[in-house]
This record gives structure tokens, C-alpha cells and sequence, in this order.
């Protein structure tokens, strides 16, 4: 599901958003989607507060699936600058070797291999990738779950963000798409994004982030 | 803004027999902006004043010896091409040099240029320093951010009395302004200057350091009325200085055996000897066999080699020991208030302020030999400030907070750091690795047994140019030797690893033969994060990641791996909630 849809009512960007009068609302057991870690999220995921927006529901969510599309061009992009070099390669060779033999048709089946397989993974990737991808907004804090194979879980909470910015690349802007990036005053973990969000959800996220900021003192 | 505020205000401003009311925060508010914008308007007909107020500072220039410590400074740092210049001039090759000239040029021309015009002043409650000619770069930074004014005084320093002062804000990489140098006198009217610019804006801090309260006293009673609030006396904002810890002469001693320091300065000092004395080491082999029992025969090689490493590891310890002592000496821990002062130095004599509100995290750490003698360092992470290790007050400031401490007194100095810690191992309740931790660091040593054994065999064939038994064999000895360590090694790491959840942070736990104890707070986490790579998720394990800011410096951090992936979880939701739940 795309989260702008669970949220048309929000993004009203300069009223000002209400802060949960209770930081930490009783937690209530309830089935949450299974996490990509285990029983993470099996622990109660606190309510969504009266006046709080409705992104704040402690669900987890997958990005906007417009991102996949945006992900592959990007990836078939790089995947033609490299198929280009690699061809390069192979005629070079055709044109500069003293005979044709076994090793060099060897060598550029390998490179069109290489060059299949490249595409192949440039095309299934972003869906591998948007399906492990899952970010949380609770009156805590955000919770992106992410990773295919090295896989991670990283809890901002909510006072600790610095500032938040959204951006767009060309390709994020054809496809309505763009990232949340959320600045703490960590040291390895300083910036936070999440790529691929839709692009009005991400800016009502972004206000609804630096209005709770006000609130806590980061550092 | 409502209008009825407005009013009030002109009614303050207006009405001179009103007293300023120190109760209320909003006539507080109002009197600071009264000041500033008195200040700022100059064209503002009334208050014409002769003088200066308390807290401006005009323009002013550095001191004038500043171009030879700035020249000083810079030969510092490019001591090694003058080291190596000055031995190739030794041994008739002035070409070297020449190229350590040709680089120290432009240093020099930036620090004439930066002598003729730096100029600092204090207006509006704003420090700005200027420079440049063409152009011209005007630094500002407002009063009631400045964390504070460090001093820096080698002997010369001291002997001209002036002082090396750097500014220093809450922000990230560097000093804010560095001023070298100044006479005592001017670093006194700029902290004067600042810390009543400090009050007008800003009443509650007492971050700024004044240097004794009979000064502070004197700059209160200048005051005039208008800038000096009812009630406000100095002694509010200046408690008592209270001394917290002083290093003995022996715990340095204690200290520099400890370190392993002397290596990096042995080294420096070998590379010099052997530029400079033709035949150095058979000079002081010679040295060595006259002290040796002359029978010895063809044993005599041996002798001179153990003699002489000997003499190198005592001789490691010897500079170890002087250079804490160089360093260190007369290490005094002060507290006044929420600041933490520290003070230190032989020869060069530095200070620095760490705010304790400041510091994200703490340290308490000991290598084998400080185990031994029972005394441990302490390392603090504050946030901002400049953390670049190499410069003195910095270096002082987080990486060497407490140099030396006996470890019976960690405890207590830990509670002042962090008031409500219980520094007590055996009060936290540790969680040790996940059960299959050490079954999994075995199996990782196994292979590091079999890569070492293949590396020893690979080394055989390569120098006896054969691929043979006898390679094997080698190979085979190798690993045999190193597998018990290794698997012991394993055994002891998994076993020494641990995090605890405290009443109101987290500790971690590590060192097979030093040891390294941290602990970083609810309200000073910045990030969670809990990972799993392949293998991870195979062992049902994961690392729990807390970050901090200013993680780094002190060379620990809360990284907590092969953690049961269950409990990582627990304690990411766990720790998720207690860092908005916990005020800071």
C-alpha cells in the first residue's frame, strides 16, 4: 500500500501539528507484520494519539512502489555505462588480437555474461530491495528496517533529530518520489535516509519531525 | 507578539525609577533585549557613555611577540622535513633544506599576514574576529554560545606572560577563534568582556570560566545599574571552586611505564640518532661489551642483542614515564558548578573546561600493566567542541580527561561526571554474548588457525623456492603452536564481552587483557540500531549499535556484537522508549 494514500488528509503543511500530550501512550499487545529481525516488533507498538497524524500509527510501512521503477532506471543506467565499456572491451580485443582464438571467445562470453547478469540484477534488485524495506513512525520515533542480506534496524527517536531534509534527484522527480533524511548529532549514524518515499508524505513527515524537535533538547 | 507585551516594554524602558525584577522570567527577557537594543543603535540619542560598557570590548590587535609563537608553531609542524633538512645540511647535502625552506615560506607569509590584521572586538553581545586585508573575513559568534576560553602557556608563554587562547563553541571540528597570542592582561579583559556579555544575554549559564573570583568580583561592582540586574551578585553564578582530584607524582610514574607512549617518541629519536652519528648503533654496541664479561666467546653476539634490547625496553619505559610526567604534571581536577576544570602541564602548562552536561559518555579504561597496579585511565566524550586529539586542550579535554586514577577511586569520580551512577561491576547486571558466541569466535579462530598455517607454509615455499613436505611440515608446527591460543584467545574474548542495562544508561564491556568499561547515557543516545549479517542471521545472532555524538575519541564504543538476536531486539524497543522517555 502507499502511504500518501493512508494520509491525503494531512498534508496541510503549515497548520501546526499537535504534540502528543503523553510521550509514551500504555502500550497495548497487538499483531504488528512480522519484522525483518525477529519479535522487534512483536512488542506492543504504542497508539496513535487523538491530533497526532495518521502516519503516526506505529505500523510498518513499505515505501511508495513508484520508487522501484525510479530505482531500476537509475540502476539500468549505470548497468548501460557499464554493458558500453565492456563491448568496448571485447571489440578492442577482436580488432587488436594477431588471431581470433578459443581464449578470446571465452573472454567475451564471459563479458556478455557479465553484462546479462548485470541487467538481470539491475531489474530485479529494486523489488528485492523495496520488499525488505519497511519504515515505522510512532510517538517515539522512526524505525527503518532495512537490508537484504546485511540486514539492519535503526531507531531515531524522535527528539534526537537535528533537521530533516527532503530531497529529489531528476529521476525521483519523474516518478513523484523522494528522501526523507533525518540529521542527529550521532557520529556513524548522523544522517538517516529513507529513499523513496512519496514526495508530499515525506515533506508532512519532515514538518511533523522538526515540530516534535522543539520539544527535546538533542544534545 | 500580543500588543499588551509591546507595551510593557516601553513602559520599562521608559520609566528609569522602575527596578529591573529579576523574578519573572519575561522582565528578564525584557531587560536583556532593553540592553541589546540599546546597543545595537548606535544613532540612539541617550546613552552616550565615555566608556566602553562592561561587556564591549574594542577593536583590538594581537599581541605583538604573536608572529614568533605563530613562527614557533609552525616550525613545530614542520619539524620532520627541518629534521630531515637539517641532517642532510649535516652531512653536506643542503638540498633538503632548501625544500624544507621553500615549504616553511608560505607559512611564515600567512602568519605575518594574519598578525598585521587580525583584530578581535566584543559588541552587542557578539565576539567578532576580523581578518584579511582584501579580503576580509569577519568571524561572529555570539557571547552565550561560547562554551568556553581555553589557555595554552609554554614556558616562553610564560616567561612574556602572554597565552595562547582559543574560543571554543558547541560546534563540531575546530576552535572557534584561536588567538595567538595575548598578553595575560588583554586575556583577562576578554573574559572579563565575555562573561558580562554573557549575563546581559544570557543569565543561567555559568559555562564561562573567569580566572579568580576577586576579579569577577571587581567586574560586578563596575557594573553600572542599568546592566547589573537586583539581586545579581557573582557568587551566584560562580560557585565555589572545589578540588576534585589531584594526581599524585607516583600514579604518573605508575602511568608512564604503563604506556607504551615512548615507542613513537623512541622511534623519532632512532630515526635522528642514526641521521646524525655515522656508525651510531656499532658505537653503542661497543659501548655495551665493555660492561659485558669478556669470556663469551662466540655467545658474545647474543649478549650485545639482549643487552641492547634490554636497554631499549627500559629505555621505552624511561620515556614513557617523562612524558607523562612532561605532560601531566601537577594534573589538578576542579569543579565549580556544572564545569569541570582540568589543569596540567610541566612545561607546557594547559587548562580546559568540560562541561559536565556536556559529556555523552565515559570511559574507564586499563591495559595488562595498569591492571596490575590497580590504576585506570578515564575518557570522557563531550558534545561540540573541537576534537581534534592533537591539540593540546582538546587532547586534555577527552582523550586524556583523567590520565591516571587508582582504580578505588573510579567510582566516585565516574558519580561526578554523572551524578546517580553506581560505578559498581557488580551491581550491573550483565548479559553476556549469546550462548553459541564463543562456539562461533572458536570456529572464526579455527580458521585464522588454518590461514596462519597456510601463510607459514606459503613463506617456506617462497624462500625455499620448492612446494614440499618439509613446507607442510612448517605449516602443520605453525598452526599446531597457534591453535590453543587462538582458541583460548576466543574463548576469554567471548567470555569478556558484556552489556548491561543501568538505571539510566547502558554499559559495555571488553578487553581480553586490558580492559575497557563505557557507559553512555538514555538521554544522550542519538540512534539505535540493531544489525545482522548473513552469518549473524545463521547463528541467530545480531550487534546492537548505540551511537552517540562525538563517538570516537575515546576509542571505545557501544557496539555490542554476537548478541543473541532475540534479546537485541528486546533491548533496541527497550532503549527506543527510554530515550524519549528519559529528560535530559
Amino acid at each position: 500500500m502507499n502511504p500518501s494514500d493512508e494520509t491525503q488528509a494531512e498534508p496541510t503543511e503549515a497548520a501546526p501539528l499537535p504534540v502528543p500530550t503523553q510521550p509514551l501512550p500504555a502500550p497495548t499487545p497487538e499483531s504488528t507484520p512480522a519484522s525483518l529481525l525477529g519479535s522487534a516488533s512483536q512488542l506492543p507498538a504504542p497508539q496513535a494519539t487523538p491530533g497526532v497524524p495518521g502516519f503516526v500509527d506505529g505500523q510498518l510501512h513499505p515505501l511508495d512502489p513508484r520508487n522501484i521503477a525510479a530505482e531500476r532506471i537509475s540502476m539500468l543506467i549505470l548497468w548501460a555505462i557499464f554493458a558500453i565499456a565492456v563491448l568496448i572491451g571485447i571489440a578492442y580485443l577482436f580488432f587488436t588480437a594477431p588471431k581470433v582464438d578459443a581464449f578470446l571467445w571465452i573472454l567475451s562470453g564471459i563479458g556478455l555474461a557479465l553484462i546479462i547478469g548485470a541487467g538481470l540484477f539491475s531489474l530485479l534488485w529494486p523489488k528485492v530491495e523495496y520488499k525488505r524495506t519497511r519504515f515505522k513512525i510512532d510517538p517515539l520515533g522512526i524505525e527503518i528496517h532495512q537490508g537484504v542480506l546485511w540486514r539492519s534496524q535503526t531507531c531515531v527517536p524522535i527528539g534526537r533529530v537535528q533537521h530533516a531534509d527532503v530531497g529529489q534527484g531528476p529521476l525521483q522527480r519523474m516518478f513523484g518520489v523522494s528522501t526523507l533524511t533525518l540529521h542527529t548529532a550521532g557520529t556513524s549514524n548522523a544522517s538517516i535516509a529513507i529513499e523513496g518515499l512519496d514526495h508530499a508524505f515525506a515533506v508532512s513527515v519532515r514538518d511533523w519531525i522538526v515540530h516534535q524537535r522543539k520539544n527535546y533538547d538533542a544534545v | 507578539m500580543p500588543f499588551d507585551n509591546t507595551d510593557d516594554y516601553h513602559e520599562d524602558a521608559f520609566d528609569p525609577a522602575l527596578p529591573p525584577s529579576d523574578d519573572s522570567s519575561t522582565a528578564d527577557l525584557e531587560q536583556s533585549s532593553n540592553d541589546t537594543s540599546e546597543q545595537s543603535q548606535p544613532a540612539h540619542a541617550e546613552p552616550i557613555r565615555d566608556q566602553p560598557l562592561a561587556n564591549e570590548l574594542p577593536l583590538k590587535h594581537l599581541h605583538s611577540t604573536s608572529l614568533v609563537f605563530d613562527l614557533f608553531a609552525h616550525v613545530r609542524s614542520y619539524l620532520f622535513p627541518l629534521i630531515f633538512g637539517l641532517a642532510g645540511a649535516a652531512n653536506g647535502n643542503t638540498g633538503l633544506l632548501i625544500v624544507s625552506g621553500i615549504l616553511f615560506i608560505p607559512a611564515v607569509a600567512r602568519s605575518t599576514f594574519r598578525y598585521f590584521t587580525l583584530r578581535y572586538r566584543i559588541e552587542d553581545a557578539h565576539f567578532y574576529v576580523d581578518q584579511g586585508f582584501i579580503f576580509r573575513n569577519t568571524r561572529t559568534i555570539p557571547i552565550d554560545r561560547i562554551q568556553n576560553i581555553d589557555l595554552t602557556q609554554n614556558v616562553l608563554h610564560r616567561i612574556l606572560k602572554v597565552a595562547e587562547v582559543k574560543v571554543e563553541t558547541a560546534s563540531g571540528t575546530e576552535a572557534e577563534a584561536v588567538l595567538r597570542v595575548l598578553s595575560m592582561e588583554e586575556v583577562d579583559a576578554l573574559r572579563k568582556a565575555i562573561f558580562a556579555g554573557k549575563q546581559s544575554v544570557n543569565r543561567q549559564t555559568t559555562k564561562l570560566e573567569i580566572k579568580s573570583t576577586p576579579a569577577a568580583a571587581e567586574h560586578t561592582e563596575s557594573l553600572s545599574p542599568v546592566d547589573q540586574p537586583a539581586g545579581f551578585t557573582s557568587e551566584n553564578d560562580q560557585p565555589d571552586t572545589e578540588e576534585v582530584w589531584k594526581i599524585p607524582f607516583g600514579d604518573l610514574v605508575k602511568a608512564g611505564i604503563a604506556s607504551n607512549r615512548g615507542l613513537v617518541m623512541l622511534g623519532i629519536g632512532l630515526v635522528t640518532f642514526d641521521q646524525f652519528m655515522e656508525n651510531g648503533y656499532e658505537t653503542v654496541f661497543a659501548f655495551l661489551s665493555d660492561y659485558l664479561p669478556e669470556d663469551t666467546g662466540s655467545q658474545r653476539f647474543y649478549l650485545q642483542a639482549i643487552a641492547a634490547s634490554v636497554l631499549g625496553f627500559i629505555l621505552l619505559r624511561v620515556v614513557g614515564i617523562l612524558w607523562y610526567v612532561l605532560r601531566f604534571f601537577g594534573f589538578r581536577l576542579q569543579q565549580r558548578g556544572d564545569d569541570l576544570r582540568l589543569s596540567c602541564g610541566l612545561l607546557t602548562k594547559v587548562s580546559a573546561t568540560v562541561p559536565r552536561k556536556r559529556i555523552q559518555f565515559i570511559s574507564v579504561q586499563q591495559n595488562l600493566i595498569m591492571r596490575w597496579f590497580g590504576v585506570a585511565t578515564i575518557r570522557v566524550e563531550t558534545a561540540g567542541g573541537a576534537t581534534n586529539a592533537s591539540k593540546p586542550n582538546q587532547a586534555i579535554g577527552k582523550t586524556w580527561f583523567m590520565p591516571v586514577i587508582p582504580l578505588a577511586k573510579v567510582p566516585e569520580l565516574v558519580n561526578r561526571l554523572r551524578p546517580g551512577i553506581d560505578w559498581n561491576m557488580d551491581r550491573f547486571e550483565f548479559q553476556g554474548l549469546s550462548p553459541r558466541a564463543s562456539t562461533r569466535l572458536v570456529r572464526i579462530g579455527l580458521v585464522q588457525t588454518l590461514l596462519f598455517a597456510m601463510a607459514v607454509a606459503g613463506a617456506d615455499c617462497y624462500f625455499t623456492r620448492t612446494w614440499d613436505t618439509q613446507a607442510l611440515i612448517w605449516g602443520g608446527i605453525a598452526g599446531l603452536a597457534a591453535l590453543p591460543a587462538l582458541i583460548l584467545f576466543a574463548l576469554k574474548k567471548a567470555a569478556s564481552r558484556k552489556y548491561a542495562r543501568i538505571e539510566n544508561g547502558v554499559v559495555y564491556r571488553t578487553g581480553v587483557f586490558g580492559r575497557k568499561t563505557s557507559v553512555t547515557f538514555f538521554d544522550k543516545l542519538q540512534t539505535v540500531a540493531c544489525s545482522q549479517t548473513p552469518f549473524d542471521r545463521r547463528w541467530g545472532m545480531a550487534t546492537l549499535a548505540i551511537d552517540t555524538a562525538a563517538a570516537g575519541p575515546a576509542g571505545h564504543r557501544i557496539v555490542t556484537p554476537y548478541l543473541d538476536a532475540e534479546f537485541a531486539n528486546r533491548e533496541l524497543d527497550a532503549l527506543r522508549r527510554l530515550a524519549v522517555t528519559t529528560a535530559s
